[in-house]
């Protein structure tokens, strides 16, 4: 008989028997749709990991490496030296490195306001702060000569000591240091209006000279971190464990702290760690689904040939030779693992893309040919490979035993 | 010789038991011939089509088909001589209840390599010379029995075999039905020059065929001539 016809058959039985066709395939759709959904949202991540990485900046790669003091550690010395710097040049991949702190220009604080305490934003500066409505503003004097003094806003300073007069030359708390409220600002509020729009600073509730709170809390900081500016197509994560392995052993400051590498591209590896651990979990759930999906289909097949045991000796009769039983049968397994695998596929993309809708999600689900073919090869497979045994059995039948 | 058979033998068997059921079979069927084959139930005369129609190989003696023995042959020829050759009428037509009458009977059209398509006008003009025109859609349980027992003939022959085996073509039919019945298979063998090997039970069935053979107990005890005069 041809092919075709065969197939027809084949796929005339299992549409004759609806309910138990779907039940068998119910293994199929689900252990499918999970292997199609994982692989969508793994690649959308790893799209988007690459994305995020050659996004930066003119399209090169970085990571940072922080070294993270202890508490035995000399404040004053510098938390990279000069050879460190080049030891870590050397790194093959490794274009440039820069150094520079940590330490922003912003800080949220919380400060205790009449036994409640308020969070409030507090600005380092360098240079000169805003305009003031009463005392002076900071200027870069401040920093030079290491004034312990701080502006305050107009509603800090009314609900710390009831009034902006009563402020000034009042002392104000800030990582364990005092100091004096020489100015007051106009009030902060969170609508932001034109001039501060124009100096591109954000309005703090609290303003100190930079240098000054640096030498108090933040001078270990200084310098504490190091940029990598590596080749294109290294792996940012490697690097950084590599020059991390030589800090450790060759750092000048190895016995005073730890060093991490913070970028990130290290966050998506931990990410990517998590997720490949999930998509190998997944594997696992889908594999034994599809196997026990299998020996469903396979004792589906049992009955089916169990139950035609006389159109299969009317068949042979007409002239069917054992092979075109075997195929029948054979079609009929891998058409019903086919259709599953195919139900199974558009759920695993509805899925997928349910899942990357979640406002949780960064990325989009990502689809291929390749993960299409994935499924409709597999569901093949689990048809063909559980269809075999049925399928000979049924050629193998007596033809006198089953004409009677 | 379409068909020869010299002295065949065969055995059932049952646990420990070996049973004898057919016993020295010597029989020459020519081509074209309407051989009608009697016997109480029992006798072994479904054993015996059975043999001749390449559904049983399980036999001793020599069967020769064609002048040739087929007893050690492939699978594959068998399968291709059952295709080719024989048309089978079963005793309880043997309809795949599951399909419709086209698919039943397009059967051997389809194991011969046809394609469907090209199979359909076939068995459509088959099935309106056993009298069933316009059924091909409908499935065997919405036909009575002499329909369904025409459907069975219209599969048997819709690939215009040598010879044509029915096992008891009439033995669930009214008389009236019967006659019908095999007045198909005489038209067959008259104008197609079809052989035909018919079972039955019925002596006035036998009146059809123009040789008839009894058997008992697994042995023929006479081969005789028909003489038309039971005709009406
Ligand atoms: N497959 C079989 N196994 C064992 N005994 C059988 C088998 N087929 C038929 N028989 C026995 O052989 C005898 C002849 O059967 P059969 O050829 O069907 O006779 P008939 O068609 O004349 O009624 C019967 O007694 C039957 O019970
Ligand atoms: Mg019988």
């Amino acid at each position: 008989m041809r092919f075709t016809e065969i197939w027809t058959t084949a796929l005339r039985a299992i549409l004759k028997n609806k309910r138990r066709s779907i039940l068998t395939m119910l293994g199929i759709i689900i252990g499918i749709a999970a292997v199609v959904t994982i692989l969508a949202i793994g690649d959308g991540f790893s799209n988007w990991v690459t994305k995020s990485i050659t996004a930066n900046k003119s399209g090169k790669i970085e990571t940072q490496i922080v070294f993270l003091p202890d508490g035995t550690a000399n404040t004053n010395s510098d938390p990279f030296s000069q050879r460190d710097l080049s030891l870590i040049e050397q790194l093959p991949g490794v274009t440039k490195v820069k150094q520079s702190s940590s330490e922003g220009d912003y800080k949220q604080l919380n400060l205790p306001v009449k036994n409640k305490t308020k969070s409030v934003l507090v600005h380092f500066t360098k240079g000169k702060s805003s305009p003031v409505v009463a005392g002076r503003r900071l200027m870069p004097s401040d920093n030079q000569t290491g004034n312990q003094v701080a502006v305050i806003d107009v509603s800090l300073a009314k609900s710390l000591f009831g009034s902006t007069t009563n402020a000034l030359h009042h002392g104000v708390e800030v990582d364990d240091h005092l100091y004096e409220i020489v100015g007051i600002r106009s009030r902060v509020t969170d609508s932001v209006n034109f001039s501060d729009a124009m100096s591109s600073e954000m309005p703090a509730n609290i303003t100190l000279p930079k240098r000054v709170h640096q030498r108090y809390v933040q001078n270990e900081r200084s310098g504490d971190v190091l940029t990598l500016i590596l080749t294109k197509g290294t792996k940012a994560s490697k690097l950084s464990k590599k020059a991390i392995r030589i800090l450790e052993t060759q750092g000048s400051m190895r016995n005073q702290g730890d060093y991490q590498s913070s970028d990130p591209t290290t966050q998506a590896d931990v990410f990517g760690k998590i997720l490949n651990a999930i998509t190998y979990f997944v594997s696992a759930v889908a594999g034994t689904s599809l196997f026990i999906a299998g020996i469903g289909v396979m004792n589906m097949m049992y009955i089916s040939v169990a139950e035609r045991t006389m159109e299969i000796g009317i068949r042979r009769a007409m002239g069917a030779r054992q092979q075109d039983i075997r195929m029948q049968f054979l079609l009929e397994s891998a058409t019903l693992t086919i259709l599953g695998g195919l139900i199974g596929y558009g759920l695993g993309v509805l899925l997928a893309l349910g899942i990357s809708a979640l406002p949780v999600m960064p990325f989009h689900a990502s689809f291929s040919l390749g993960g299409f073919l994935l499924a409709f090869g597999v569901s093949t497979a689990v048809g063909l490979i559980f269809g075999v045994m049925p399928a000979n059995a049924a050629s193998r039948k007596d033809l006198i035993d089953i004409i009677r | 010789m379409l068909i020869e058979l010299k002295n065949v033998n065969k055995y059932y068997q049952n646990g420990s038991q070996r049973f004898h059921v057919l016993k020295h079979i010597n029989l020459a069927i020519d081509r074209g011939e309407f051989l009608s084959i009697m016997g109480p139930s029992g006798a072994g005369k479904t054993s015996l089509i059975n043999l001749i129609g390449f559904i049983d190989r399980q036999f001793e003696g020599e069967y020769l088909f064609n002048g040739k023995s087929y007893q050690q042959a492939s699978d594959r020829t068998l399968s291709r001589i059952r295709n080719q050759s024989v048309g089978f009428v079963f005793q309880n037509f043997k309809l795949i209840g599951n399909n419709t009458i086209l698919e039943n009977v397009e059967l051997p059209l389809l194991y011969g390599d046809l394609s469907k398509r090209a199979a359909k006008p076939i068995v459509e003009k088959a099935l309106e010379r056993v009298g069933l025109p316009n059924s091909s859609q409908k499935i065997p349980n919405e036909l009575s029995g002499g329909q369904q027992q025409r459907v069975a003939i219209a599969r048997a022959l819709v690939h215009q075999p040598k010879f044509i085996i029915a096992d008891e073509p009439t033995g669930a039919l009214d008389s009236q039905t019967s006659a019908e019945i095999m007045q198909i298979f005489r038209d067959l063998n008259q104008q197609e020059k079809t052989t035909i090997v018919l079972v039955t039970h019925d002596s006035q069935v036998s009146q059809y065929g123009e040789r008839l053979i009894k058997i008992l107990d697994g042995a023929i005890i006479a081969d005789q001539e028909v003489t038309p005069r039971a005709l009406h």
